[in-house]
């Protein structure tokens, strides 16, 4: 069994587009005022007079178009609410507005307020496929298409769409993230990069300048804006909103060259005003780079981000709170692997290996390729007691993965073994793979493999079970992890120390009070080691001449 | 005789020159026309009805700046009666027609300050808005007959080098029927904001000259195309294509619009430009309302047709809004005349359809 959260890095995340108009990503780099044009509260007098004369549905219908202007929509509504209590025409469509004026949510409910995103998506298809019928030049309506067709393992139509989605808006940078995003799911990272790369925006646009950075590192390549990037965020009077992707990219990409304090300075940038994907990597990221996360934007954003919360309950061990927040990852994500490796593995330690199952093959229907999940499958069948399933889940498995996902298929063959009462082959398998993750340092990967092994012999009589069991809790304080722990949970384990203890952190800023100019003044860079929110002493401005 | 304080409301009674008395003033809100500015009356002569229209100059006088106030309504009033005439003279059959003007004065010395004038135009049987009187949509060869309507009398003013601009239910306006064959007779009215291509005109400089509820959705965050075709005879077009809604669902698209746009989206929250994000976004919602509100009301027969029409006319890019045929053209044309036909074939395939479904 693998472990639950895979590696992770802050490349563009493809949410359903309902969701992502509503984050900073589509906001304009730069800004102009509006002048706001106030509506004809006098045309509205007449308008209303003459529906009073002439009660039609069609003098209603006139008295609506005020709701434009949200000066005037109190008196529509008043209008509207008259004509209803009186029984006077109304018709569907008059309702469905007003009751939209009166709630300020849309006339057409939202994908995402329906909760119809739910594997296994037909409704949320059958929709769009009706939706793109009428309006084939519904660019977003195609980026969600796509995604649902990648998340049921269809990716020639999710390309087409995608395809499709760029013809029609060719500079659209959700468009252009989401294509880049979609070949990384599809393995075609060389070709992810480029798309972006190539682009004539990806040199100014700040959130194309971080997913060229954060692809490039999945591709294995040099940045090629990394400099310039570097040099914008240095000078740059763009809103932090629209920076903090950017931000992220360059701390990640700092950290990777072993440039700490960059890396630092970057994320601290980044966290001004987050957004999700920001925070779940800087969640990632600060075990090595000691910044605190309290700071209150940053706690709003975790509050809302599925994966940052299920990251967050995932280390308390909240297993039901872990369990909700991967549901909404996933329905967020219908398409991406990690919250459905996370929920297999959730299952799975859980000991429901029947659920475990379902978004396995959930997971291999969007990628049959995907080594984890079939990695994951081989173990749920055998854990099933589905033999012959399970030992051509670990075939396939072998001739499609590499190397590094041998020796978990070594420890399903071992718990194969367990069950046939083969101990002795049991014994030498799951050694074999412990020695293995021992021997590449991942030692909390071999003390999760031991895990596994203390309660395969334990459900099966191992003659030395008990032996196992404290060779497994001896590893498993010390290398925890969460995996490791749940499943010393379920045999009797409450000992364990947390993982979840973080090293001294910094603050992104410190706030400074100066008594004598009675000044709060935000600091210019991170804190120290777990330093103060509010420091007293003289203000680094003091004595400035006012310019 | 006293004079009244604004001589254009107290006109009931009086007799023009060229024949026609006024005989019953109309409440506010409630005239033929929906014209922005003046009082509207029911005329008669010879058992003919006449709509006219009086505007007086006194309020204009009482303005803190009375030269501007004055000049500004002369050059309106002018302006209109001159744009109602040309189109008579070039025989626009779907633009309401004028049939008199001329000015009266009730003041026993002759003040030229009391003088009103008198717009006569042909009278409708009221507007759009009195003609949807139910909760449910009305007969579909009826909708698209109206529409067929609206079309051809803005295709008529757009080949004449002028944009309405202020296209709105109560400005189409139902004339009697004389054919037995015909279900609908629509005419465009209220020419008083019209844009020309071939004169300067008061309005020409405004941000939007019309009613500023049915305006395009470009409009919302200030940007004005630079062309013609794109400023002028595109907002034309979606004010046609808020009236495909307005028929089939008693709602007219724009507020429908504004509601579906995500909160950060909203003219009055976006900082930027009309730019392909907007759009998009904008697409988007005018893709779903399509689908759950227009078709719902439109027969499967139809379906087809209707939506696209209204795709193709409430397109948010300016640039692309129009018959998708005629904007490949040279010159990129927004081609009203093609809905035109489009409403025309589909009025009647409607009507067969209606009539197969009594028989």
């Amino acid at each position: 069994m693998k472990s639950a959260l895979p590696r992770r890095r802050l490349i563009p995340r493809w949410r359903p587009i309902s969701k992502t108009l509503r984050t900073s990503e589509p906001a304009p780099a730069s800004t102009q005022p509006q002048i706001s044009v106030p509506g004809d509260a006098a045309l509205l007098d007449q308008s209303i007079i003459a529906w009073r004369a002439n009660h039609s549905a069609g003098y209603l219908g006139d008295i609506l178009a005020f709701g434009l202007h949200a000066e005037l929509i109190p008196r529509v509504l008043d209008v509207a609410h008259q004509a209803k209590a009186a029984g006077l025409p109304i018709t569907p469509v008059q309702l469905a507005l007003v009751e939209a004026l009166q709630s300020e949510q849309p006339v057409v409910a939202r994908d995402s307020d329906a909760q119809s995103g739910k594997f296994p998506f037909q409704r949320r298809i059958r929709e769009l496929r009706q939706l793109l019928r009428i309006a084939p030049g519904s660019t977003f309506a195609l980026l969600d298409y796509a995604q649902l067709q990648a998340a049921i393992g269809r990716p020639d139509i999710a390309r087409r769409a995608l395809n499709s989605a760029r013809t029609l808006a060719p500079n659209n940078r959700i468009v252009l993230r989401t294509t880049a995003r979609f070949l990384v799911h599809t393995g075609d990272v060389d070709a992810a990069h480029a798309i972006i790369r190539r682009h004539a925006g990806a040199a100014t646009d700040p959130w194309l300048l971080a997913s060229e950075i954060a692809l490039s590192d999945v591709a294995g390549k040099p940045s090629a804006f990394l400099a310039r990037s570097r040099r914008l965020l240095a000078g740059s009077r763009i809103a932090p909103a629209t920076l903090t992707e950017l931000a992220g990219a360059i701390a990640s990409a700092e950290l990777g060259a072993g440039q700490i304090k960059a890396a630092r300075a970057a994320l601290r940038l980044a966290l001004r005003q987050p957004n999700d994907n920001v925070v779940a990597q800087a969640q990632v990221e600060r075990k090595h780079l000691g910044i605190a996360l309290d700071e209150p934007k940053t706690r709003s954003v975790i509050e809302t981000s599925a994966e940052a919360q299920l990251s967050d309950a995932w280390d308390a061990l909240d297993i039901d709170r872990a369990e909700q927040w991967a549901l909404a990852w996933h329905d967020e994500e219908p398409f991406s692997s990690r919250p459905i490796q996370f929920l297999t593995s959730l299952y799975s330690l859980r000991g429901d290996f029947s659920e475990a199952r379902h978004w396995v093959m959930a997971g291999i229907l969007a990628d049959p390729k995907d080594s984890g999940m079939l990695v994951n499958l081989a173990f749920v069948e055998a854990a099933l007691d589905r033999r012959e399933e399970a030992e051509r889940a670990v075939r396939r498995a072998a001739s499609i993965t590499g190397e590094w996902q041998a020796p978990f298929l070594s420890a399903t063959r071992g718990l194969l073994a367990m069950k046939a009462n083969a101990l002795e082959e049991a014994d030498s398998l799951y050694r074999a793979a412990h020695a293995y993750f021992l021997r590449v340092q991942r030692p909390e990967v071999a003390a999760l493999c031991l895990a596994n092994y203390a309660r395969a012999a334990l459900a099966h009589s191992h003659p030395r079970a008990n032996e196992i069991l404290t060779e497994a809790r001896d590893a498993a304080r010390r290398n925890p992890t969460p995996d490791s722990r749940l499943i010393l949970g379920t045999l009797g384990e409450t000992q364990l120390t947390s993982d979840s203890a973080l090293p001294a952190e910094r603050r992104p800023a410190q706030w400074i009070f100066d008594p004598q100019a009675n000044t709060l003044t935000k600091s210019g860079g991170p804190s120290l080691k777990e330093g103060m929110v509010i420091l007293t002493g003289r203000s680094p401005h003091h004595g400035q001449k006012k310019k | 005789m006293t004079v009244p304080d604004y001589p254009a409301h107290h006109l009931v009674g009086t007799q023009l020159k060229c024949g026609w008395r006024l005989v019953q003033k109309l409440s506010p809100g409630a005239d033929a026309t929906g014209g922005h500015f003046g009082v509207g009356y029911i005329a008669e002569h010879q058992g003919r009805k006449a709509f006219v229209k009086a505007i007086d100059f006194v309020a204009a006088l009482r303005h803190a700046d009375p030269l501007q106030q004055l000049a500004a309504l002369t050059s309106h009033a002018t302006f209109e009666r001159d744009a109602l005439a040309y189109c008579g003279e070039h025989r626009l059959s779907k633009i309401v027609k004028l049939v008199a003007h001329e000015y009266v004065n009730l003041d026993p010395s002759s003040n030229p300050l009391y003088q009103v004038s008198c717009l006569v135009l042909e009278f409708g049987e009221g507007d759009l808005r009195g003609k949807l009187t139910h909760s449910t949509a009305p007969p579909c060869s009826w909708a698209l007959s109206v529409l067929r309507d609206v079309a051809l009398a803005i295709s008529q003013l757009h080949k004449k080098g002028i944009a309405h601009q202020d296209i709105k239910p109560s400005n189409v306006i139902s004339m009697p029927l004389r054919g037995t064959h015909d279900v609908a007779d629509m005419r465009l009215g209220d020419l008083g904001r019209v844009v020309r291509k071939d004169r300067e005109g008061p309005f020409d400089t405004f941000a939007w000259p019309g009613d500023l509820h049915y305006r395009p959705p470009e409009r919302w965050y200030n940007h004005r195309p630079a062309d013609w075709q794109n400023e002028r005879e595109a907002s034309d077009a979606f004010m046609l294509g808020s009236l495909i809604f307005f028929v089939f669902t008693g709602t007219p698209f724009q507020p429908l619009l504004a509601a579906q746009i995500p909160v950060s989206f909203r003219p009055e929250n976006w900082q930027g430009t009309y730019d392909e994000m907007v759009i998009e976004v904008l697409r988007d919602a005018q893709g779903k309302l399509v689908r759950e509100c227009l078709t719902l009301a439109l027969p499967r027969e139809l379906r087809d047709g209707v939506t696209a029409a209204a795709l193709e006319l409430t397109e948010p890019d300016p640039t692309k809004r129009g018959d998708r045929r005629a904007r490949q053209t040279v010159g990129r044309l927004v081609g009203v005349d093609r809905f035109h036909q489009r409403f025309r074939e589909l009025a009647l395939r409607a009507s067969i359809l209606e009539r197969r479904r009594i028989q």
